[in-house]
């Protein structure tokens, strides 16, 4: 009976401690930046069809199929977790800034991530002609959505570098 | 108890005219000297003769088959019915019954809900890197710039299931694939 008890007692000091985890629960945000392009026959022959980064290979087949660039760039991949609530500002190339805000979990099926997501530039002006810059956000695109859980939303258009910016936005709750 | 001999088990051979010579000559030499040995192999014989001279049983129709099937299957489930009543009540009442027995089921369903838990995570969701798992739906609730020079607009493929918010820049010609505005 005693060994019973002490089954119980775990048991329930795990759930609770489970119960206490889940409350205060991280959401991991992903980003991958791509450069798109569409690069001259004689170039694309040169590097044997298509340019893909070998980073990027695993988004290639969709990549591909949506858009009808033939060289995509990797430039860069950020990480971040945040709590639902908290918005995390991740520092992209080109001087890009995406903020990802978690809102609230749906538990629906695999569950899905409300989010506002919004992609800014950072624009450097000048201040009385002193030759000084100070970063002022320009609103690029600002969006709520719906991302099932641990799923990818491409986000992209703006220029840059000779090509167009194309983000895959990961988050999982 | 009846003792055996180790011949014993030839007889029905020896009978049916199946065995060696070397083997049917021992047998005989056993036989001789064996009242228990003789008196099986006579039992097989007559057993042997028995069938020889049973009448041949007439072939079974259809209608016999059919109704051979149903009596079958209707006893079938009546011991079937009378079978698993007992076992339930069998199996059902000391667990009630037996507060040991029921605090042991509470642990084991503790446990196994621990587990579930475990492997699943907490509020019920799968583990794993992030962007290797899990669908691409994605609602989009709402979308706008707040500069000028783009023209946000949404769509989502089927096939890859992937949602696309793509910004229309003034001075960049649109690459979307495939009926979408600027698709090239």
């Amino acid at each position: 009976m005693r060994i019973i008890a002490k089954i119980l007692l775990t048991s329930l000091i795990a759930i609770l401690s489970s119960s206490s985890l889940s409350l205060a629960k991280d959401v991991t945000v992903e980003v991958t930046s791509i450069s798109a392009s569409s690069v001259s026959a004689e170039a694309l022959s040169r590097s044997g069809g298509s340019v893909m980064d070998a980073e990027i290979e695993a988004l290639a087949p969709k990549l591909k199929s949506l858009f009808a660039y033939n060289s995509y760039s990797f430039l860069g991949l950020a990480r971040s977790e945040t709590e639902f609530g908290d918005a995390v500002r991740l520092e992209l190339p080109g001087h890009f800034i995406l903020e990802v805000m978690p809102e609230r979990f749906e538990r629906e099926g695999m569950g899905r991530i409300e989010m506002m997501v919004t992609l800014l530039r950072d624009i450097r002006t000048e201040v009385g002609g002193s030759g000084r810059g100070r970063p002022r956000d320009e609103i690029i695109l600002r969006t709520k959505i719906r991302l099932e859980n641990g799923g990818t939303v491409l986000l992209g258009g703006p220029p840059i570098s000779g090509g167009v910016l194309i983000l895959a936005l990961s988050a999982r709750g | 108890m009846k003792k055996t001999c180790r011949i014993e088990r030839y007889l029905t051979a020896y009978a049916d005219n199946e065995l060696s010579e070397r083997r049917r000559r021992k047998v005989e030499k056993h036989l001789a000297s064996c009242g228990v040995c003789a008196s099986e192999l006579d039992s097989i014989r007559g057993f042997d003769r028995i069938l020889r001279e049973a009448p041949v049983a007439p072939p079974v129709t259809d209608e016999q088959w059919a109704r051979f099937g149903r009596i079958l299957s209707q006893e079938l489930d009546r011991v079937e019915r009378k079978a698993s009543r007992p076992s339930r009540l069998r199996e059902a009442r000391p667990v009630h019954a037996d507060p040991r027995r029921r605090a042991l089921a509470a642990a084991g369903v503790c446990a196994v809900a621990l587990l579930a838990f475990a492997a699943i995570g907490p509020l019920g969701l799968i583990g794993g890197p992030v962007g290797s798992g899990g669908g691409n739906s994605c609602i989009v609730e709402s979308l706008e710039t707040l500069s000028s020079g783009y023209t946000p607009m949404a769509f989502t493929s089927n096939d890859p299931e992937m949602t696309v918010i793509w910004v229309f820049a003034e001075e960049v010609e649109g690459s979307i694939r495939g009926n979408g505005p600027g698709a090239m």
